[in-house]
């Protein structure tokens, strides 16, 4: 069999990650510990004790600035950061560093359930607007004791106004071939909130998880009968 | 060229040996062609010629599984009617563009911050394998993700450089229990395949 072509990573075996990062050590001393892949193995694991004070320092010193820069450069080329076009003015319109929201964002998602439905090339964001709240749900259950319960409440409550203010938005973009259905995923929608809403009132932890998921697939099963109207290629 | 105009879902059976825990696992993964109709079209085709029955897993680490090279110096699908290998160009689709990207990784065409539809988010991210300095040399060699690195944006490493076209949405976690030499005993599509438009897996060669 000939050579695998190269899925990413062919550098080295170990997962990729482009910082150098630096830990402060119980005695205060900042350690290099990390890598960087791209720009090979400049920093590699830390200077030690503060025995040999002279020749250490020269070296740590220089040894941190070559990692501060492959840092540099390598936070630069994975981030995008701009480092033109900052406002000249003493106070600038909009956010000083304009690359820094995209740093700042909610968890990232990993369920690739999530990640399938918001890929749907769909813009109707009222079913968004039900969809996100349910989803919600999960990170609510992971709290431990009562207030994990308070939390899907609320949850549930988001959903429920959500469906019921956005409901005609959310019938706008289904086909007329498919009103039907899509009227009878609402109304099992509605209904199936209303059970999880009373399973929680009943303080039934176990049952809101599968609730959950049933009303996932419900919307789910409408957001595919939306699709009729995405862009076909 | 095949393309799948809609999403469609496969179950991939593979035969795990000496290993007393696991002996078949069924992977359920699903495809879109939303936004990726070139790259998950490309596949489905493969699937429906049996390309990958019998296949072994040839790269199994802390950071991918990957197969899809068949037996022989080629490195990916030898196209029958013209002898040569079949390459797909690199496809990634952009949140808020209307049309996938082709040909170029976005760290290419300047676009750093852009997201990808389909990012490499999580464990079981389905994307293809090519040679790392050609962009468009992607044929049958593909790559599911295990560790998912992310950086303080939120976005993998890969975003943007591979094409992620699918992700394994049932029993992903026992990738982690495959390894070298294991077999994709099938992978039949479960459905979807009328989404397919252009399948040369009907052509006699």
């Amino acid at each position: 069999m000939a050579a695998l072509l190269s899925a990413p990573g062919r550098f080295s075996p170990v997962s990729p990650f482009a910082f150098c990062y630096v830990r402060k050590a119980s005695d205060g001393l900042p350690r290099r510990v990390g890598w960087m892949r791209s720009l090979g193995h400049r920093c590699t694991a830390s200077c030690s004790t503060r025995g040999d004070r002279g020749e250490e320092e020269r070296k740590r010193s220089f040894d941190l600035k070559d990692c501060a820069l492959t840092a540099a450069i390598a936070v630069g080329l994975v981030t995008g950061i701009p480092h033109l076009g900052w406002p000249a003015h003493a106070s600038p319109a909009g956010p000083v560093l304009p690359g820094l929201s995209v740093l700042i964002s909610g968890p990232p998602i990993k369920d690739p359930g999530v990640l399938l439905r918001n890929a749907l090339p769909i813009n109707n964001k009222a079913i968004r607007e039900v969809q996100k709240p349910l989803e919600d749900i999960s990170e609510s259950l992971k709290v431990s004791g009562v207030k994990a319960l308070d939390l899907v409440e609320r949850n549930v409550r988001q959903a429920s106004r959500a469906l019921s203010q956005g409901r005609e938005l959310i019938m706008a973009s289904v086909a007329e071939s498919k009103k039907q259905h899509g009227e009878d995923l609402v109304n099992k929608l509605v209904v199936g909130l209303e059970e999880l809403g009373r399973i929680v009132e009943q303080r039934d932890r176990d049952a809101v998880a599968p609730k959950q998921k049933e009303l996932l697939n419900y919307v789910g099963g409408f957001l595919k009968q939306l699709h009729e109207h995405a862009r076909l290629f | 060229m095949p393309l799948l105009k809609g999403r469609a879902t496969v179950d991939m059976k593979v035969k795990v040996k000496d290993n007393p825990n696991v002996q078949d696992c069924v992977f359920r993964i699903v495809l879109d062609g939303y936004n990726a109709p070139v790259t998950a079209g490309n596949f489905v085709d493969l699937v429906e010629r049996h390309f990958y029955d019998g296949m072994e897993i040839q790269r199994a680490d802390g950071f991918v599984v990957q197969t899809g090279d068949p037996e022989g110096p080629a490195e990916g699908f030898i196209d029958p009617s013209t002898e040569k290998v079949r390459t797909i160009p690199l496809e990634i689709m952009v949140v808020g563009d209307k049309s996938p990207v082709y040909g170029a990784t976005l760290e290419e065409l300047g676009r750093y911050k852009a997201q990808t539809r389909l990012p490499f988010n999580a464990f079981g991210t389905m994307a293809m394998a090519r040679e790392e300095f050609e962009n468009n040399s992607a044929s049958s060699q593909v790559f599911w993700l295990k560790e998912s690195e992310l950086t303080p944006s939120n976005a993998n490493i890969l975003d943007g450089r591979y094409a992620v076209f699918g992700y394994v949405t049932e029993n992903e976690g026992y990738l982690a229990d495959l390894k070298v030499g294991d077999v994709v005993e099938s992978i039949q599509v479960v459905s979807g395949l009328d989404n397919l438009v252009n399948p040369s897996y009907k052509i006699v060669g």
